[in-house]
């Protein structure tokens, strides 16, 4: 159980940035994790509701989800809800429930790497880029260096989720977000796939496929999606490049059930993208 | 008691002995409240006599400890109630009396939506919200936004009937309000 001494909520991003430095901090935002699976030995809290992080907005460069944005927001953001063919829509809605939605942030579905994570897989097809601050400078980082892993692994304790971008490229993909559970609350039989594709003259000239949940950590399928590429999709080149899939996944508990389901669902998402495209 | 700093915006709260002090409104009465450092909001409003937020699962999955944070529904049972400085609680307590009841809580009872009663008060906060957002939702919008409060009397039928009856009610209180 949690015992914090100390509750912060600062006013701006470099004032967070500075807080989580001290030794036992750690970042309150949604709170769906809060009272129960703090790090060990978490002595301050950083409640980072204050921050003017809780946008979306879109513009030249892509949509820009603030880290404080929730999932509930991005349901009320018809921007949002119509990027890349619903994609971002699919994958919120599909979260357990509208309380939970209300709650948990864009930050941290990917600050606190949970495999059940619903946006990891969709930012990874969509070559997602996030915005950290960290040591009195924001730099972006693509989305894929920093996927499935605490953040302060990769860049230290100061670091700090401002917002993830979806480039402006992928505006117009056709993106299909597919869950399947043996039942809603157990994450551990979760598969997640999101498949965004770009057409040229009815061919597939783009695409991004990422898988979730199934795999410790989120995947992007490089060699399904370079077989997508370059041909028209239908039920006989998505199922030919799903066989393309590395044998080699690390699929950890239920893998014989995993086996039977991945390419099927891996499939269904590939078709139906493709369809939308019709 | 607790050290309360303010520079600018930004707020810092320290415990002392384990214990917090925040100032929050809860069901529109705003006032200092001691809470612990482990404390979850649905344990410190229940130690504080608000009766009506419900620990059910207290893993975030079945809604009973459903309150109004700010106006949007969030559960109770995952919340530190620290957090709970500077925003407005409300519950179940705070929807209507048993002399004047809202028209949701009146809803619930005459459309027979309650049984045991166990979930009703997440359920009717959620649709508070709900209607306050959407005056005239869809039984498909209304059914979304029950989707996480369970209810293990019944088969939700009964409550979507509520959350119509409640927003005819409403409707007919606003016309009636405009027309005085």
């Amino acid at each position: 159980m949690t015992k914090i001494s100390s509750y912060y909520l600062p006013a701006t991003v470099r004032e967070a940035a500075s807080r989580l430095s001290k030794p036992g901090a750690a970042v309150i935002a949604g709170s769906t994790l809060a009272a129960r699976n703090l790090p060990a030995g978490t002595m301050a809290a950083v409640d980072l509701r204050s921050l003017p992080l809780k946008y979306i907005k879109a513009d030249a460069k892509g949509l820009h989800l603030g880290a404080c944005a929730t999932f509930s927001d991005i349901l009320d953001s018809k921007t949002a809800c119509a990027w890349a063919g619903g994609i971002l829509r699919s994958a919120a809605f599909k979260v357990s429930s509208q309380l939970i939605r209300n709650m948990a942030t864009v930050g941290g579905n990917i600050a606190r790497p949970m495999p059940y994570n619903h946006l990891p897989p969709v930012f990874a097809a969509l070559d997602a880029k996030v915005l950290v601050a960290a040591k009195g400078k924001t730099a972006y980082y693509q989305f894929g260096e920093l996927a499935g892993k605490p953040l302060a692994d990769t860049l230290g304790k100061k670091a700090l989720i401002v917002e993830v971008l979806l480039p402006a490229a992928t505006k117009n993909m056709r993106g299909v977000f597919e869950k399947f559970s043996k039942a809603p609350s157990m994450w551990e039989s979760y598969a997640l796939v999101a498949a965004a594709l770009a057409f040229k003259n009815g061919v597939c000239s783009g695409a991004g496929v990422a898988l979730g949940a199934a795999v410790p950590r989120v995947v992007r399928l490089a060699a399904v999606e370079a077989a997508l590429i370059g041909s028209p999709v239908t039920e006989k080149t998505a199922g030919a490049a799903v066989s393309a899939a590395p044998d080699g996944l690390e699929l950890g508990a239920q893998r014989e059930y995993k086996r039977e389901l991945l390419p099927v669902l891996i499939r269904r998402a590939i078709i139906a993208a493709a369809r939308e495209d019709k | 008691m607790t050290a309360v700093r303010k520079t600018a915006k930004a707020i810092s709260l320290t415990a002392e002995n384990g214990i917090f002090s925040i100032e929050a409104a809860v069901n529109g009465v705003r006032g200092s409240w001691r809470v612990g450092a482990e404390d979850t909001l649905l344990s410190a409003l229940r130690a504080n006599g608000w009766k009506g937020v419900k620990r059910g699962c207290d893993t975030g999955e079945c809604g009973s400890c459903t309150v109004l944070v700010d106006g949007t529904p969030e559960l109770a049972c995952l919340k530190l109630a620290v957090s709970a400085h500077g925003r407005e609680i409300t519950t179940i307590e705070g929807l209507g009396s048993p002399a004047e009841p809202h028209p949701l809580q009146e809803a619930f009872v005459e459309a027979g939506a309650v049984q045991c009663g166990f979930c009703i008060p997440g359920m009717i906060l959620v649709s508070k919200a709900l209607l306050d957002k959407n005056p005239e939702p869809s039984e498909t919008q209304i059914r979304h936004a029950l989707d996480g409060n369970l209810c293990r009397c019944t088969g939700y039928v009964k409550q979507v009937e509520a959350v119509r009856l409640a927003a005819g009610k409403i409707k007919n209180r606003e016309v009636r309000r405009a027309g005085q």
